[in-house]
């Protein structure tokens, strides 16, 4: 029995599974695999039953590598079903390698009317390694879970993170992950330490309602800038009509090559002229690409590729698929039409939804 | 009197060098400004005796500083932004330090930070038996602002180069001094765009550190090569390669598309974790294509610190064996500059082996995947296989860290189907029997297959004492046994040995 619940009632915490190392157990043939029984998992850690009615959801059982954008909505309306059912806050255990995708692909499908913490944990090693992360990932996230927060976030390690600004930094080491460019929201003690930047569930913008947005679209492909790239030899991608859009990550602070054969400005262009959209992404959102001094990140912008601030580069990826999903059914519904679409696309890229940029 | 020394210094563009273009409003767009207009900012300068061009007496040819440095310079004609430098610019450059090399002890190169760590490993790849330091600095201010990097980052640099006067080891190699660190070139990553400490080189120790003193750790640093292997400059390289990040759902179809033109002919992958990427067959076929069609593949992991483990587990051995080549924990930028360089001069395996086998100390570990072949199949199975391999001449078995070994698509009849039968390897023992005894210190992996006629990817790492035993400098021959009654065919049997670098 653990002290400090011992006569309080238990709040009511939903797990979700999806997969990930956190569940994996050995087979007999020595070869890591998801459990045959999800329900398992919870016997990993049986202690979380001491501090909260948990209730189990095996939602699917899938390494995080082959989660998918439908997996996110999966994810996003299992939340949304469940939001009446007097649940605390959500857990949802998932693989580590994608996971700042999904939490960024949650945090904007339940949108700013989320009024609960969905925490997203997981674990560099599995349940088997006596001294690894997932038994007490699992138990700091059931706590997590019941703190004020009304956000989608990552705890992990000693770390609470806002889901849509968190990236994998080392695919080894306990603290996996990072978020660049704000601090963590919490750092796990004793308490939960709630930093002021953290979504309270008092927050006077926190409305209770819910605007369930989970689709995303495909045919979004994420291209590095490397010197000497030739833009021609991007040409056949952006022609084939599976292309949506292009996401170019650039060097440093949005800078994207300006001079002579190199250069991305009639790239951009040609893109812009077949109704397909450039996100300019930075590997490190430190600093915003919006606000570029650089005269070869302000003639990306000026040729018609949009900017996106600091965001990470997996929150900015996911942004645009769900913004290009969401206009491609604006068209469909006649609300705007073709002409507009980048210019609609834009604004919404633009506007912070979330709080995924300052 | 300190010991006299050369030091050269290039200038190419980048923030250090910058001015708003329009001088009367400070927030117009940042263009590079000549190389006379910053070195007048570093205030020790103003003592040394300057030496003016005997063309034009409004340049400078060359400084010579009180602590026994003396300073050469050259600059681009045109100073660069760094997201302007081209592989041509890298060719410049190294052909820039080449013509004075004999003349100078060490050497500076100045750039903007956008690109650095890429022209850093750029030149550490193009430069052939370095034996002086090339130190690459850059800073985050302009030389000009009031809270500038760059005279610490600049001084700093010229003390490294400036090694016989200021007493410091000689580092042969091209490296990245800014702000606190000196890294190695070809392990350096920028990790910020805007704190001072912009660079960083996650997998790798910092070859110095930067304080009061500047300390560099001796152990690192790569040997000064023999006086008879002279220096040159690669001059062939390939750069037609597109950096891909996968993100979850990114089709397979659109991968296909992108390799199809006949000019791209190596993609970087930058996958997920230690090198995983989607194990779904529209995916692995779409890998196989691109393979088949002579292009290739590297994989990188998009976490800034780890190594790809390709080989380690079954889900990305599928990509191994497919020919998709391991990254290990180089950089995005060494993985890239040094496939440029391996795409324009090998072919085929050795090209794999090249990109897998450390050149200039990029890698931690090095990879050598041997491949033994296919044995039958489902219509027609065998009971033993022999087969032996040689690893590469610069494989030292002293230095081996790990030995994998995997079986790809393994499938087996049994005398009772269903029911899990024991598929053994032995390593360098081809009289093994499927008698010999399962406690025989050459065996090196033991899979139980369920005789169900499908096939079966399984790997075992080979248990440290039967791998340092077993293994020599020479072949290595892999023997699989099956009990008796029991056949098995297989379409790949693989050993990958990972030596430290």
């Amino acid at each position: 029995m653990f002290e400090s619940y011992k006569n309080n009632r238990l709040k009511k915490i939903c797990l979700i599974y999806t997969g990930g190392t956190i569940g994996m157990t050995k087979d007999g043939k020595g070869v890591l695999r998801p459990p045959d029984n999800p329900e398992d998992f919870t016997k990993i850690a049986p202690e979380i039953n001491e501090i909260a009615e948990v209730d189990f959801v095996a939602l699917m059982n899938k390494d995080s590598t082959n989660i998918v954008p439908s997996d996110w909505t999966a994810m996003a309306q299992a939340v949304y079903d469940r939001r009446n059912d007097g649940y605390a806050g959500f857990v949802i255990a998932h693989g580590t390698d994608t996971m700042h995708f999904s939490s960024s692909a949650l945090a904007f499908a339940l949108g700013p009317g989320l009024s609960f913490p969905v925490v997203f944990t997981g674990a560099q090693t599995t349940p088997a390694i006596a001294h690894g992360d997932a038994r007490i990932n699992l138990v700091r996230a059931i706590k997590v879970a019941q703190e004020d927060f009304a956000e989608v976030v990552i705890s992990f390690g000693d770390y609470v993170f806002r889901g849509c600004r968190t990236q994998k930094k080392d695919e080894k080491r306990f603290d996996a992950f990072e978020s660049p460019a704000i601090y963590p929201i919490a750092d796990i003690t004793e308490k939960i330490l709630r930093y002021p930047i953290a979504r309270s569930r008092s927050d006077s913008d926190v409305t209770n309602e819910i605007n369930l947005i989970p689709d995303y679209a495909d045919g979004v492909i994420q291209v590095g800038l490397i010197p000497g790239l030739k833009p021609d030899l991007l040409i056949p991608l952006i022609e084939n009509p599976e292309c949506k859009g292009v996401v170019l990550q650039s060097f440093g602070a949005g800078n994207v090559p300006d001079d002579g054969i190199y250069a991305f400005g009639d790239f951009i262009r040609r893109a812009v002229s077949y109704n397909k959209p450039v996100v300019i992404t930075s590997q490190f959102p430190a600093n915003s690409t919006l606000e570029t001094h650089y005269a070869p990140g302000v003639a990306a912008v000026e040729a018609g590729a949009l900017a996106t601030g600091n965001m990470t580069s997996a929150a900015a990826t996911v942004k645009f698929r769900w913004v290009l999903a969401r206009v491609e059914k604006e068209i469909q519904e006649n609300i705007i039409s073709t002409n507009n679409k980048l210019s609609r696309i834009k604004d919404l890229m633009g506007e912070v939804y979330v709080r995924e940029m300052d | 009197m300190s010991t006299p020394s050369k030091v050269f210094i290039l200038y190419t563009g980048g923030t250090i060098g910058m001015a708003p273009s329009d001088p009367n409003n400070l927030a117009s767009p940042l263009t590079p400004q000549p190389l006379d207009d910053l070195i007048q900012w570093v205030p020790s300068w103003k003592n040394g005796v300057v030496e003016k061009d005997e063309k034009d007496n409004n340049k400078i040819k060359s400084i010579k500083l009180e602590n026994g440095i003396s300073l050469g310079f050259d600059n681009f004609e045109k100073p660069l932004d760094s997201s302007n430098i081209t592989p041509a610019d890298w060719q410049i450059m190294a052909a820039g330090i080449e013509k004075v090399y004999n003349e100078y002890d060490g050497f500076v190169i100045l750039h903007g930070t956008d690109t650095m760590a890429y022209t850093a490993s750029a030149l550490s790849f193009l430069f052939e038996n370095l034996a002086k330091p090339v130190v690459i600095t850059g800073s985050q201010l302009q030389i000009s602002h009031e809270r500038t990097d760059g005279v610490m980052n600049l001084v700093n640099a010229v003390h490294i180069a400036g090694w016989k006067s200021t007493g410091l080891p000689c580092i042969p190699e091209v490296v990245v001094c800014f702000a606190d660190k000196l890294l190695r070139g070809c392990r350096t990553s920028k990790v910020s765009s805007t704190a001072w400490a912009g660079f960083d080189s996650p997998n790798f120790p910092h070859l110095g550190s930067i304080g009061e003193h500047i300390k560099i750790n001796e152990d690192l640093l790569r040997s000064i090569p023999d006086e008879k292997q002279s220096f040159h400059v690669i001059k062939d390289i390939d750069t037609n390669v597109i950096d891909i990040t996968l993100n979850p759902g990114m089709q397979a179809s659109q991968l296909k598309k992108i390799m199809e033109p006949k000019e791209v002919h190596a993609i970087i992958l930058r996958t997920f974790g230690a090198g995983n990427a989607p194990d779904k067959k529209p995916f692995l076929d779409v890998i196989e294509n691109i393979v088949n069609a002579d292009k290739t593949i590297v994989n990188i992991t998009q976490c800034q610190q780890g190594m790809v483990e390709m080989g380690l587990y079954a889900s990305s051995a599928a990509l191994l064996e497919r020919g998709v080549i391991s990254g290990l924990d180089m950089t995005p930028e060494a993985a890239l500059t040094k496939l440029y360089v391996t795409l324009a001069n090998k072919i085929g395996i050795q090209r794999a082996l090249q990109m897998q086998v450390s050149q200039r100390g990029e890698q931690t570990e090095n990879l050598f995947d041997l491949r033994y072949g296919e044995c039958g199949n489902s219509g027609e199975s065998t009971k033993s296989f022999d087969e032996f391999r040689t690893p590469d001449r610069r494989f030292n078995v002293k230095r081996l860290s790990r030995a994998v070994v995997r079986f790809q698509s393994l499938g087996v009849v049994g005398t009772e189907t269903g029911k899990p039968v024991s598929i053994r390897v032995f390593m360098n023992k081809p009289g093994s029997k499927s008698e010999t005894p399962k406690d025989d210190p050459a065996l090196i992996a033991n899979f139980m297959i369920e005789a169900d006629g499908k096939d079966h990817n399984v790997v075992n790492v080979v248990p440290e004492n039967t791998s340092r035993g077993y293994i020599g400098d020479g072949d290595i021959t892999l023997s699989v046994r099956a009990d008796e009654g029991v056949k098995f065919w297989f379409k790949g049997l693989y050993l990958a040995l990972f030596a430290k670098a």
